[in-house]
Order: C-alpha cells, then sequence, then structure tokens
C-alpha cells in the first residue's frame, strides 16, 4: 500500500547514487533491494529485486525438453494443446474470462524456492485431469476477466470447479473466517494492442484452498499486473508446451516449463498479515515461511515486544525495497488460458454472505 | 537546488552518476536488474512500468506515458527536506498539487492524512461509521476530486459541487450519514461531508471490521492519505472505539504502532474517540 512516495521505488537509490557516488564507494548503491534481499536458495533464472517486475515471459527451466506427445491429451476436451489448453473461447469476445495455469514465483525466496513452487502452488493450480496433461488438485483458482472495451480488469480467487470445462468457475464471493473474499472490480488498464498492464490494487486476497474446505487466504497489497499479453484469438495468456511432459503427464519444471508465460504479476505481503494466515500443509503461518525463522509454538513468528522479530524484504509503508522491511515483495510470472466464468448464484461459496 | 530538481531524469542522473567518477557501470552499482520492469509515474498522474535496460542503468521510456511526461521518483524526506509549497515555488510547476477553479490546491501524498477511523460504531453500521481527515499543509486543500477507497477497492469521489476545503491544520470528520453521526453524538460542526447516506448497506465504501479494514484517500491512482486499520486491534461487542493516529506523518500512518484504539467518550454516553478534534492516545 502507500506506494505514493516512491511509486519507482527502485530508482531512489539513484538519487542516493548522485549524492554518494564520488564520497565513497561503498556508498554506491546497488540494485533495488539488494542490501536486504535474500538470495535465492537454489539456482534461479529468474531473479528479481524488490519492487520490481520479472520479464513476462522468463523461464525458469533450463529448457531441457523432450520430444512432445507422449502424455496423451484429450483435446476435444481439454482444448488445443498447440495453444494453451483453452477450457472456453473467447475469440471474438470484449470480455476474455481467464484462469491462470502457471504461477511462476521469482520472489519471495520461500515461495519461488522449488519445494514450495512445486509442493503447493504448481500442485495447486494444475489441474486433476491427467487427461489434460495436469495431474494437481484444481484448488488454487486465479480468475481474470478482462474487458477490452472498457479497459478494466476484474479478479480475485475462486473455490474448486465441479465442472471446469463445462460450466467454469465462479468468483470467490464469501466471508472466510470472518474475512470477505471477493473479487476485485473495475481496475483500470492501460492496453497497448493486446498487451495490458493493470493500475494498482490495493488489496486482493486469492484463496487457496485445502482438503477439508479450509483455506490459505494469500493477502496480497498494492497487486499489479505488468505487460501482459493477450493472444490474437483472445484465448491464451503464454502457451502450453506438451515437450515438458513426460508419458505419465508427469513434468519437471526445473528441465521444462510446461507453460510459457506472457504476463508478470506484483505485490507486497506483510509480515503481520502473513502471521494471521496458516499453512496447514507446513504447520506454520505464512509469516515463518516466508521469513523461513523458528516460529513460536503456535506456528507464528516469533515476537518481541508486540513485533515481529523477523524482517522482509520490502518496506510496504514506504514501498521502498528494504526500509523498513514490514513486508516481502511477491512477483511471478504467470500463463492462462480462457475459462467459463460463470455468475455462481448456485455455488455458496460465490453467492456473497456469511458462512 | 533539490534532488527533485538534480533528477530530472532517471538516465541523466544515472549518466552523471557514471560521468562524475569516471568508471563504467558494473553489476554493483546498477540500479534495475536488466531485463525486469519498475514502476514509473507521469505528470498526468497516470503510473506504469518501464524496463530496465542492459545496462543496469537506464529504461525504456515509461508505459503509462511519452518520456517527457515522465516524473522523477518522488522524493522522500531524506532526500528533500524542504517543504510540499517550497518545493512547489522551485520547480514552478506547482508540484503536484495542481489547482482547480477554486484556486485552492489539490492535496499530495501526506498533505492530508487520515487520522481517526471509526469502523465499529455502537450505533448501526454502516451509517454511523465515520472517518476523519488532517490537513498536514501549510495552506489549505482541496477534498474535492479526491476518491474515498475502502478495503474491498469500493470507492466514493468527493464531489466537486460544493467545493470540500480543509483549512490547515483543520480536523474534520467524514460520515457515512450525517444524521445517524449526529445521532452517535459527533459534533455536527465537525462533519465536511458525508459519503454514503441513503446508499444500501452492502454498497458504497464499507469500513470493514475485520482484518481487510482500510481506507485511503485517493486522487486518481495516487494514494494521498490511508489507514490499514484492518487487525490491528480487538474489539469487543458492542465495539464503540475509534482508531486515532498519534503521529501526524504519512509515513507514520502506515504503521499500527502509530495508531491507538480510543479509550475516551468524547461526549458524555458517546463512542470513544475524538472526532474533530487531535488525538488523545497516550
Amino acid at each position: 500500500m502507500l506506494r505514493f512516495l516512491a511509486v519507482a521505488c527502485a530508482l531512489v537509490p539513484v538519487l542516493g547514487v548522485a549524492i554518494g557516488a564520488c564520497k565513497s564507494e561503498a556508498q554506491i548503491a546497488r540494485s533495488p533491494g539488494a542490501a536486504c534481499a535474500t538470495p535465492p536458495s537454489d539456482k534461479r533464472v529468474c531473479v528479481v529485486a524488490p519492487g520490481e517486475f520479472p520479464p513476462p515471459d522468463c523461464d525458469p527451466s533450463e529448457q531441457v525438453c523432450g520430444a512432445g506427445g507422449l502424455c496423451a491429451i484429450d483435446e476435444a476436451k481439454c482444448g488445443a494443446k498447440g495453444t494453451c489448453l483453452p477450457l472456453a473461447s473467447n475469440r471474438g469476445r470484449t470480455t476474455q474470462d481467464f484462469r491462470i495455469r502457471r504461477l511462476a514465483i521469482a520472489a519471495p525466496d520461500a515461495l519461488a524456492a522449488l519445494p514450495l513452487q512445486r509442493g503447493i502452488i504448481t500442485r495447486d493450480v494444475d489441474l486433476p485431469n491427467k487427461e489434460c496433461g495436469e495431474t494437481g488438485l484444481g484448488s488454487f483458482n486465479w480468475l481474470l476477466r478482462v474487458d477490452r472495451t472498457k479497459a478494466t480488469l476484474t479478479t480475485g480467487g475462486a473455490p474448486k470447479a465441479d465442472d471446469p470445462f463445462g460450466a467454469g468457475f465462479c468468483f470467490h464471493d464469501h466471508d472466510v473466517a470472518g474475512k470477505r473474499v471477493a473479487p476485485v472490480t473495475g481496475v483500470s488498464l492501460t492496453l497497448k494492442g493486446d498487451t495490458f498492464t493493470s493500475a494498482t490494487i490495493p488489496k486482493l486476497t486469492i484463496p487457496i484452498f485445502r482438503d477439508d474446505g479450509s483455506a490459505i487466504l494469500l493477502p496480497l497489497t498494492n497487486v499489479t499486473f505488468n505487460a501482459v499479453t493477450i493472444s490474437a484469438d483472445g484465448n491464451c495468456i503464454g502457451a502450453f508446451n506438451d515437450h515438458a511432459l513426460a508419458a505419465d503427464c508427469s513434468d519437471d519444471a526445473t528441465k521444462c516449463s510446461k507453460w510459457k508465460t506472457s504476463g508478470a504479476i506484483a505485490a507486497f505481503i506483510t509480515l503481520e498479515e502473513a502471521d494471521a494466515v496458516a499453512v496447514p500443509d507446513l504447520g506454520q503461518s505464512l509469516c515463518a515461511v516466508l521469513t523461513k525463522s523458528t516460529p513460536g509454538a503456535d506456528g507464528k513468528c516469533a515476537r518481541e515486544n508486540g513485533k515481529i522479530k523477523a524482517k522482509g524484504d520490502y518496506c510496504g509503508a514506504t514501498a521502498k525495497a528494504c526500509d523498513c522491511q514490514d513486508s516481502f515483495w511477491l512477483a511471478a510470472t504467470f500463463a492462462a488460458s480462457a475459462v467459463t466464468i460463470n455468475d455462481g448464484a448456485s455455488v455458496k461459496l460465490c453467492s456473497g454472505g456469511s458462512p | 537546488m533539490s534532488l527533485r530538481l538534480l533528477a530530472a531524469g532517471t538516465l541523466g542522473v544515472a549518466l552523471v552518476t557514471a560521468a562524475s567518477c569516471k568508471q563504467d557501470p558494473t553489476t554493483t552499482d546498477r540500479v534495475c536488474t536488466p531485463g525486469n520492469y519498475v514502476f514509473c509515474r507521469c505528470k498526468n498522474r497516470s503510473e506504469g512500468t518501464k524496463l530496465c535496460h542492459a545496462d543496469g542503468l537506464s529504461f525504456d521510456a515509461c508505459s503509462a506515458c511519452d518520456p517527457s511526461e515522465e516524473l522523477p521518483p518522488a522524493p522522500g524526506p531524506a532526500e528533500d527536506a524542504t517543504t510540499p509549497d517550497a518545493r512547489e515555488s522551485k520547480d514552478g510547476s506547482g508540484g503536484d498539487s495542481g489547482g482547480d477553479a477554486t484556486g485552492v490546491a489539490r492535496p499530495t501524498p501526506g498533505e492530508l492524512l487520515i487520522t481517526e477511523v471509526m469502523y465499529d460504531p455502537s450505533g448501526t453500521e454502516p451509517d454511523a461509521e465515520w472517518i476523519e481527515v488532517y490537513n498536514a499543509a501549510p495552506t489549505p486543500r482541496l477534498l474535492s476530486g479526491l476518491q474515498l477507497k475502502d478495503g474491498g477497492n469500493r470507492t466514493e469521489a468527493i464531489p466537486a459541487d460544493p467545493p470540500f476545503v480543509l483549512a490547515p491544520g483543520q480536523y474534520a470528520v467524514l460520515a457515512r450519514d450525517t444524521a445517524a453521526a449526529v445521532a452517535a453524538l459527533v459534533p455536527k460542526g465537525t462533519i465536511l461531508l458525508e459519503y454514503g447516506a441513503g446508499v444500501a448497506v452492502s454498497r458504497g465504501v464499507l469500513l470493514a471490521n475485520g482484518v481487510g479494514g482500510a481506507v485511503w484517500l485517493m486522487d486518481g491512482t495516487t494514494t494521498i492519505a490511508g489507514s490499514l486499520y484492518g487487525g490491528w486491534f480487538n474489539q469487543t461487542t458492542p465495539g464503540g472505539k475509534s482508531v486515532q493516529l498519534k503521529t501526524l506523518s504519512l509515513d507514520a500512518s502506515a504503521q499500527q504502532a502509530s495508531w491507538c484504539l480510543s479509550s475516551n467518550p468524547w461526549a458524555t454516553g458517546s463512542d470513544r474517540g475524538t472526532p474533530g478534534a487531535a488525538s488523545d492516545c497516550p
């Protein structure tokens, strides 16, 4: 939030350079956030400093791919594998609906590292449909509705869909643990041809559902979509790459990316908000996960005088890298494909109201 | 010369740096990661992103405007200690504080502050909700043309007619419904405007009681003031305590530690807070 002070926060160090460069070499500014950013814990191609967006098509894999065609994909059901397995058609529509199919985290390190990227994020984004080349859970559904005429975006999470290929998905609009989790509408887009960048969304909560019906709520602040390119037919943001699939339809994202991304997202997560989010898979709060700190008995971040002891790599209060370090910078690239977004009238979690 | 003037452009600054020190840029002195994007902003208050060049020092044009229309990064307190009005006179452009037909300047970030939020009144919600705003600038500032935005991204534009103006040092209440606020004993004279009278309870700007609670004063996409009060304090039923800002600065307003939960009623039988007056936080 409060991005006003340094909209181009990454440039603030430039000023520092201007003052200090001739005084002392030690005062020469490095890339924004370098001073406090956590070094990648594994070999990483798509690296961002706090305050930055990755290139929209950054491929985090080694790009060592197979011959393709090993995994039998039911294109009649799943959509054309030569494009992006669109679950519906946006062709000719001015309002185009998408579901994110791959979210490749570049920062923070804790989420970008393989165990969480593959073990939770990709697994939960991927659909449970081997016939579509996906062997995930379909429990992390992030939807985008792009109104090309009004140049606006609606975005938010969705519950698991009973029929992703037919009725499709609906925006989650319901209270979860006393907090309304609803889409954000009317976000302004700057459209240049088929590429858009969004205005900043002050607050966006995205649910990731667990088997028991509970949800991990990702508390995102100042969410911005950058350099997102929609295909000419309106059906794809990025592309599917079946050369990444083995015969059993599994894939190794470190070797070859199953999705070619074509858009970037950035936001920040405050440590305080993250500490209120439980990650049942890990028995910790999201704060403890992000900071990679030893949690207390309650699984939450350790505190001193009421304040979280661990530090982030970004200051949400001033919108600057490092600085007060009350937050972590989140950046990712993504691919998405056309999907049906229904009004959710028959889905309790999409119909508003409290449990 | 202020750094604002010095920083006529990012590339310019980078060149100044490199030239004055007679060294080539290396990975140790770059200001961005080549191939990545950073935020940028424009004179028309729009915002976009721009691509970092391979040298790590220069950028493509901002996606939101022509290069000539791009603003340098906003200086923080450490870089420019001059007052906003002094900056206006220096650069001769009126700074970011464009005025309108009233001749009253529009606020830049931090010139107005949200200093109190009654998000959980003991009276009917949301009608009895209110927000207090403070003018920290040395001259009047115009609220008209700004937008109130809540944590759910619901917005309400502050109308131009009549022009809503806040005098320097003045506290004023923005009430969802004046009648409900007055019934809750908020002094009528402190209420500058109402932002949601007659609007359905699920519509308009809503001051949520949960962790998602937040409210901002926006000028387009620029945040002028804000409070992320959600989740900061716990209230027991029936509520009735506002949150108050202790330290009158924009940076402080983003920190929970700079706020307190009100403990004193402002009138006999009232909820707790100080609507239209300075904080009484301990």
